[in-house]
Formats: C-alpha cells, structure tokens, sequence
C-alpha cells in the first residue's frame, strides 16, 4: 500500500514528467542523428559511446535529486512523522521508498525506450543494444538506494538537491579529473592501480566498466586493464560482480535505516 | 613435351581416405626437365622433393601428407617449378622453397599446418588462389600462413588465410606484391620487415589482433584494402614503425581501435581512405613534417587523431564533427578544424589514460577542448576541411514489426504511468 501511494506521488510529479519526455527526446535525437548517417556496426561505436555518456551523465542526475528530495521532503514536511502514527518499520518505510522509486524510473526508461523503438521502426530499425538496457536497469537499482541514503543524510530538499548534485559531480566529473590530474605526476602503473580501486568505489566507473565486461568490448579500455577484464570476464569475476552490485544497493539502504533510527533517537 | 600420365582403374571404387599406390617421388625422380606430372586423385604419405623444373598438377581429391615435422614438400635450388591443385596436411610446414627461381603455387589447400608456405632466398614468385588454415592454438605456438625471406619478385594474389600468427609474412624482401587476399583471425594479416618495393592491394583484412603490420620498410604503396574489426587490447588496422616512403590510399578502414598507426616514420602520404567508427581514427608518434594526411572521410570515429607534437599535416579532409560553414561556397569550411584534444594528448603520453576513453568526464572535456583549440594553428589542424556531404539520407523504410512493438511498449508505459495516477 506504501508503496503504490509513494508511486503515484512521484508519478504525479512534473518533474518526473519532464525527465521522461527529456529521455526520450534525447536518446531518439542519438538514435536518428547517428544511425541514419552510419552503418549498424555492433560494438563500441560513436553512437553506443553516445548512449552511454548520456546515460551515465542523466539518468543519475535524475535519480540521486528526484531520490533524495523525495525523502527528504518526507522528513521535512512532517509527512515520515504521521508516517510514524502507523505500524511501519523503518526498514519497511525505507524499502517501500525505493521500490517506489526503482519502479518509477523504470517506467520512464520504458517510455523512452518505447518511442525510441518506434521512431526507430519508421526508420528502417534501430538496435537497442541488451547490455545498455542492463545497464540502465542496474543504474536505476544502484543510484536510487544512494539517493534515499542522501535524502536520509540531508534531511531538508534544498540540502538534498545541493547534495545530489555535490555527490553526482564527484561521481561523473571529479574523481576522473582528479585521476587525470594525478596521472600528469606519477607513473603509469601507480594511475593504473588508482583507476582500479576507483572503479570499485565509483557506482558511475563500476556501471561503465560493468558495460565494457559484459558487450565484450574490455579492450576499450586499454591494455593496462588486460588482467582486470580478464578476471570479471571469468565466471568468478562475474560472480563478484554481481556481489559488489548488490552490496551497491544494499549498504546505502542499510545505512539509511541506521541515519533514520539515529535521527529520531535524537 | 612428354606428359607421365597414370590412371587406376579401381580408382572410383577405393576410399579417398585410402593409401594412393602411385609414388610420387619415383615420378619426380623419373621426369624430365619441364615434364608435367599429374597425381592420382588419393591420400599421400611422405616429405617429397623438388629439384628439378617440372609441373606437378593434383587430380581432384589429391592429399599429401607428412606424419614427421619434415616439410610435405621441399623446392630445392631449381627453376621453373609449378605446383597445382594439392592438398596438403603436415604437422609443421607445409612447403618450403628455398632458392627457387619462377615458381608458381596455385590452388593449393593446406590445412591444419604450423607454416603453410615457407619461402627463401628466391625470385619469380607466383602464389596464387591458396587456402591456408591453421590450428587453434595460441597465436605464440603457429607459424606464418606464407613467410618469405631474403626473396625478390613475389606475387601473393588471391589467398585465403585463417587462423595463422601472420597471414603473409615478409622479411627482407623486395618488389612484393600483396593483392586480393583476405586474412582473418590471425595475429597480424600482413607483417613486412626490412622490406622494400611493396604494395599491398585490395586485400581484406578481418578481425585480426592487427590487420597490417610495416616495420623498418620502404618504399610502399597500400591501396584499396579493406581493414576491419581489429578490436583486441593492442590491435591496430594499420601500424607502421620506422617506415620510410609510403603511400596509403582509397582503404577502408572500419570498426578498429586504432585505423592507422605511425610511429617514427617519414615520408607517408595517406590519401582519399575511409575512416570510420574507429575508437581513434589516426594516431602519430614521431611523424615528419613530409608526411600528409589528405582527403580522407573522417566518419563516426570517437577520437579523429592524436599525435604528439611533430608532424603530421591534415590537408582537406572531410570530418563528420565539423561544425564550420562555407560561406565561400568553395567546398572548403571557412575556419579550420582542430582535431587535437587534450585527452587525445595524454593518452598518447600516457596510455592508462585511455581507461577514461568516452567517459563523461572526457566527454566535456572535449566539449571545452572544441571551444579553447580554436585558436591552434600547429598541431593537428586541417585549416581546410572539406565539406562534402557523404551522409546517407534518412530513408522512411518502415520496419513494422520493430514499429508495432515500440509503439506498443511506448503507449502501454503510458498507460500504466496514467493508472499509476490513477491508484
């Protein structure tokens, strides 16, 4: 029940509404700019390239400011406090949320893909690779728990949205600049160490690494990375995968409900 | 000229895979100079020899095979040798020619061989219409498909070569025709070294760890080949190191993750080719100031060139990323285009750095390269870019069935988002 009223508030919302239509608009405008004007080569071309950037640029921007607003606008408006009347954990509250919200970001990636799809029909056809499809789905999962983390953390929407927005320049832009920054005054190997360890504690690395592994297209990033593709290429590799995924999901939501018990013991 | 002719009468009623009876050394050793030896059709077992100048033509179904590493068959010190038609099976090479002069290989399969043909010191060279196969072993434990030492006047025409370390290498060769062959699944298609006089023409190369490989060579024309899906850790389409006098001219080269590499090399002209959808179209490491890149398509690339900073002049290209205009009205874009970017750059200098190819963060950074560059007039400018339009137009052919299930997919998440609101 939770979660359906949480759903048709955020469905309710222009904004959502307004990311839906951007998606869309964005991903046919690739589709009918590139596709038209190059051959349908599968690999990493300029147009997955494409897709990916705006995935990996969009799609968490939306979803770290939409998450974390979205509860912290529950705490500040006092609606987690009548929240709080009913017999709810905050393990259910905190879970009911981000199903909700996995579900409405879910429907907007379907709308867009949708008319990507049909759009892509009146041209001829269109290829809609199944590991970017993947990968979204997988960005959705991920960026949605470390929203509901920061709405918990910031507690009021224009801390939530300052902070989104802090957290997702980090994860997207910093971290890389900083890495490359680093790379101008230590050796090749010590930057290839670094790049290893961020992808591993970088959602936005560990998706777009995770999107090279899984299209065969590892050696994209270059031969400095042999060893490391080839271990998550294994079938142990992508067991572990798939393990750091979940604790990707599971941690920021397990800290939420920590960060919620302890602000109301305050 | 006398012809040995032998038939077996059982011929048609034994197994191909049976023991031929004909011997096959004896008629070698029995033929005159320029008599034409024809094999019965059947399975050969032995290591034959060549020293005389005779033709030798396999019926349809003609095996020879060695069980030893000895050569199948050795062409020794003579002239005037042709062989046709023959299959051959050996577990390390197939034919070895050493010192021949005007010998000619036609038609010939070998399969499951360590070295298909193996050439030295020789002149007068026809290869032609071959069908090479190697094993599935690792790249570090096969032979060449056709290696050729310390030979002159070779003509490699129409060969098909699979799953060898190097399609067709040649070392210390000189006036050496590569043409129309097509080599996939090797480690190199093609590896010249410390050769001269070449060309390389119409030739397919495909999904190679590099397609064509030109090392401390001079004097080359490559045209018209076909270079493709050289997409591995290290993979080239075209690298050329320390090579001196080349042309490079209407190639294709598609989908690989770096077109065409030079490192320090002079004089190369590369010329009306086609680059597309490469990772890095072009990449130059200590190319001279002679060397010029000149009316190429640049087409769906993710990074046109990068190179260090010598060398390397862009001369009337045409590039799909040009945002200039032609108020001129001369087919020429009237600012120039800067194909250098900083991540370019680094990566060149540093090639962990391509770890960040076409990541966010690389990709604004290039966004504010496009804005900042415009004002270099050194490395990497084309201060005339062509404008030609090779963009195919958008065709309105329906793909209904792709149609039907977007339009379905589209209006049924609408639906859901409205009863959502609903709920």
């Amino acid at each position: 029940m939770f979660v359906k009223i949480e759903l048709k508030q955020i469905l309710r919302s222009r904004w959502m509404q307004l990311v839906a239509f951007l998606f869309a608009f964005v991903f046919v405008a690739i589709v009918v700019i590139q596709q038209m004007a190059l051959p349908d080569i599968e690999g990493f071309t300029r147009q997955t390239a494409s897709f990916l950037s705006v995935l990996l640029f969009l799609l968490p921007l939306f979803i770290l400011t939409i998450g974390s607003m979205s509860i912290a606008g529950d705490i500040e408006s006092g609606w987690l406090s009548l929240l709080k009347t009913y017999p709810m954990k905050r393990k259910q509250y905190i879970t009911g949320k981000y199903v909700a919200t996995v579900l409405a970001f879910l429907l907007v990636i379907v709308v867009a893909f949708g008319f990507v799809l049909t759009v892509g029909g009146l041209l001829g056809g269109v290829r809609l690779p199944i590991v970017l499809v993947i990968l979204t789905l997988l960005c959705i999962i991920i960026f949605v728990s470390l929203g509901i983390l920061l709405g918990v953390f910031a507690k009021t929407r224009l801390f939530a949205l300052a902070l989104s927005l802090v957290v997702w320049s980090f994860l997207l832009l910093l971290i890389s600049y900083a890495l490359m920054a680093i790379g101008a005054v230590v050796s090749g190997h010590l930057l290839q160490k670094l790049i290893i360890i961020t992808i591993h504690i970088n959602p936005v690395e560990w998706l777009r690494f995770g999107y090279f592994i899984f299209s065969n297209q590892a050696s994209v990033l270059g031969p400095a990375f042999y060893d490391v593709t080839r271990f998550y290429l294994s079938p142990l590799g992508q067991v572990g995968y798939g393990i750091i995924t979940i604790l990707w999901i599971v941690l920021p939501l397990m800290l939420a409900t920590k960060l919620l018990k302890e602000g109301e013991r305050r | 000229m006398k012809q040995i002719m032998l038939f077996f009468l059982f011929f048609l009623m034994t197994s191909q895979t049976a023991y031929a009876e004909f011997d096959i050394q004896y008629a070698i050793d029995q033929a005159k100079a320029g008599d034409s030896i024809h094999i019965p059709a059947g399975r050969y077992q032995g290591n034959f020899t060549v020293k005389k100048p005779i033709k030798l033509y396999g019926q349809k179904g003609t095996e020879l095979y060695a069980q030893n590493d000895e050569p199948v068959l050795k062409i020794e010190h003579v002239s005037n040798v042709s062989i046709e038609n023959i299959r051959i099976t050996a577990k390390n090479k197939g034919i070895v020619a050493n010192e021949a002069d005007n010998l000619e290989l036609r038609a010939i399969e070998l399969k499951d061989i360590r070295v298909g043909i193996y050439l030295q010191q020789s002149r007068h060279i026809r290869i032609l219409e071959n069908r090479i196969i190697g094993n599935e072993s690792h790249f570090a434990e096969k032979g060449n498909g056709i290696a050729i030492f310390k030979s002159e006047d070779v003509v490699i025409d129409q060969n098909t070569i699979e799953q060898v370390q190097d399609g067709i290498y040649v070392e210390e060769g000189t006036r050496i025709d590569v043409q129309r062959n097509k080599v996939t699944n090797s480690r190199y298609g093609t590896h010249f070294m410390y050769s001269s006089n070449v060309k390389v023409l119409f030739n397919t190369y495909l999904q190679n760890v590099t397609g064509l490989m030109v090392m401390m060579t001079t004097n080359l024309e490559i045209s018209s080949n076909t270079i493709s899906a050289h997409n591995g850790f290290n993979s080239y389409g075209l690298m050329m190191y320390d090579t001196q006098e080349a042309m490079v001219r209407e190639n294709s080269f598609l989908h690989n993750r770096v077109g065409v590499a030079l490192q320090k090399s002079s004089v190369i002209q590369i010329q009306e080719n086609r680059f597309q959808m490469n990772q890095t179209a072009l990449e130059c490491t200590k190319v001279d100031e002679r060397s010029i890149i000149m009316d190429n398509q640049f087409t769906g690339n993710i990074l046109t060139a990068r190179s260090d900073n010598r060398g390397l002049r862009l001369i009337h290209n045409f590039y799909d990323d040009y945002t200039g205009l032609d108020v001129t009205g001369d087919g020429f874009g009237d600012v120039p285009y800067v194909a250098v970017s900083s991540f370019g750059q680094w990566m060149v200098r540093q090639p962990v750095y391509q770890f960040f190819v076409a990541s966010p963060s690389v990709v604004i950074l290039t966004s504010l390269d496009q804005q900042i560059n415009k004002t270099e007039r050194n490395l990497l400018v084309d201060n005339e870019p062509k404008l030609l339009s090779n963009m195919k137009e958008i065709e309105f052919s329906l793909n209904i069935l792709q149609l039907v299930i977007g339009f379905i997919v589209f209006m049924g998440s609408l639906w859901l988002w409205k009863r959502g609101i609903r709920v």
